[in-house]
């Protein structure tokens, strides 16, 4: 039974009814309970999308396939891990697949060479002096802005590894390469990341 | 005047060689009066030049602020780094600040580490960008669609559940319930009508049984019994041998 009570913030109904018992009434073929949880899961769904792809019309299309995806595939979730986990892998397999259509995983550019281990087998030193007085909301959108500057496999890595809280074993399977490919990766992406935020980082104290 | 014979004097006047003359003056006609006014010429400009000289502009920093500006700029990231390590090597610092290194080696690398200032370096530089991006965090970000026009967009592409599971037992389902009951025995069943096919061609070329001539019979259903009579010659010569 969906429990409604109302939003003393607003004014409007606020469907409490766990999200395990929504599951459960999806499963027995209520669209209702689906479009609950749907309501509840979107933004986070559609952020996921996005950090991915960085496309607004691409995000959307994705995360709403990755629901239509969740309906078809609902008996096969078990409970082990949280539902939005789950959904949230689907939506990352559905952006992989979509980033892999469009053949950009094969030598994008002259990083994708060098972090093959083909050309570049010596690493030169940086120092990187990161949070030098930096407001946390301005950093997290320098953060995001450097995130859109990466090629899409270097962000794809950052986004399973650090936000997703992936293993390299994990993201490996995910991404369908090699470990060793995953930490060549996240090593270029995060190297990357520190040469344009030592700019901001200047910008900053300029 | 002609324009490569005036390059070829200024080209000797400047001491370039005499190729760089010669390319200068090919297929050039000039009188010798022109060339001596325009040799006159150029002395005199390079003269003047010399004895003005350049302006001398003072730097508008003190030293000290410009040394110090200097080692700025020098130092940090914008210096070009000399110190090169091996991929492999800060592979395994990467996944030491990652939390990945086994334990087996975990003290020899922690060995190696302390006793090298570069790896180290590398360890700073990887743990202040894994520690700058988990404090900055993921940005939160509101689907643009409204809750109503996005559910709209995912409806019309749900099969009602129930529906789904009708489709099993009868769009899609019959095909493989037939599969699934006719399949193991459809094997055996096709070399037997391929046998079968086989033997009653042989029979029909070479039968085995001898046609006899029934004149009668009498059939009985209830009680199940038939008599036939008989009377070909040759099944009874046959029977009575």
């Amino acid at each position: 039974m969906s429990e409604i009570i109302s939003n003393p913030q607003n004014g409007s109904e606020v469907d409490e009814t766990p999200d395990e018992l929504l599951i459960e009434q999806s499963k027995n073929g209520s669209m209702d309970s689906f479009e609950e949880l749907v309501r509840r899961h979107k933004d986070k769904i559609y952020a996921r999308a996005f950090s991915m792809m960085r496309n607004e019309d691409g995000a959307l299309e994705l995360s709403q396939l990755a629901w239509i995806r969740a309906w078809q595939k609902l008996d096969q979730f078990k409970g082990d891990s949280s539902f939005t986990t789950w959904l949230t892998r689907i939506t990352i397999n559905l952006c992989l697949d979509e980033i892999r259509k469009r053949k950009r995983f094969s030598a994008e550019s002259i990083d994708e060479l060098d972090e093959s281990g083909g050309v570049e087998r010596k690493i030169p030193v940086m120092e990187f002096n990161p949070t030098s007085g930096m407001e946390r909301t301005e950093l997290r959108q320098r953060v995001d802005e450097a995130l859109a500057q990466l090629s899409e496999v270097h962000r794809t890595v950052i986004v399973l590894h650090e936000f997703e809280g992936m293993e390299y074993k994990e993201v490996a399977e995910a991404m369908g390469c090699s470990i060793g490919t995953v930490m060549s990766r996240l090593f270029y992406a995060r190297r990357r990341l520190a040469t344009l935020l030592s700019g901001f980082r200047r910008e900053y104290s300029a | 005047m002609n324009e490569k014979i005036l390059l070829a004097i200024h080209a000797r006047e400047d001491g370039e060689s005499a190729w760089v003359q010669s390319q200068a003056m090919e297929s050039g006609v000039m009188t010798r009066e022109e060339m001596l006014a325009e040799r006159d010429a150029l002395w005199r400009m390079k003269s003047y030049l010399k004895q003005a000289g350049e302006l001398t502009r003072p730097c508008p920093v003190s030293d000290p602020v410009y040394i110090q500006g200097f080692r700025e700029m020098f130092s940090k990231e914008s210096q070009p780094s000399t110190v090169y390590l091996e991929l492999d090597q800060v592979m395994k610092v990467q996944a030491m600040v990652d939390g990945e290194t086994p334990v087996s080696q975990m003290a020899a690398l922690n060995q190696t580490l302390e006793s090298s200032s570069p790896l180290q370096s590398i360890h700073r530089e990887l743990s202040g960008i894994r520690q700058l991006v988990a404090e900055a965090g993921e940005p939160t970000r509101k689907c643009p669609e409204s809750p109503e026009f996005y559910w709209s967009q995912i409806e019309k592409s749900l099969v009602p559940r129930i529906q789904v599971r009708q489709a099993a037992w009868s769009g899609i389902g019959w095909k493989s319930w037939v599969s699934r009951i006719f399949g193991p025995v459809f094997l055996p069943a096709a070399l037997g009508v391929i046998i079968c096919l086989f033997i009653g061609h042989q029979l029909e070329n070479n039968p085995i049984y001898t046609e006899v001539q029934v004149s009668s019979a009498l059939i009985d259903t209830q009680s199940g019994v038939a008599v036939y009579f008989i009377d070909d010659p040759s099944f009874l010569n046959g029977a009575l041998d």
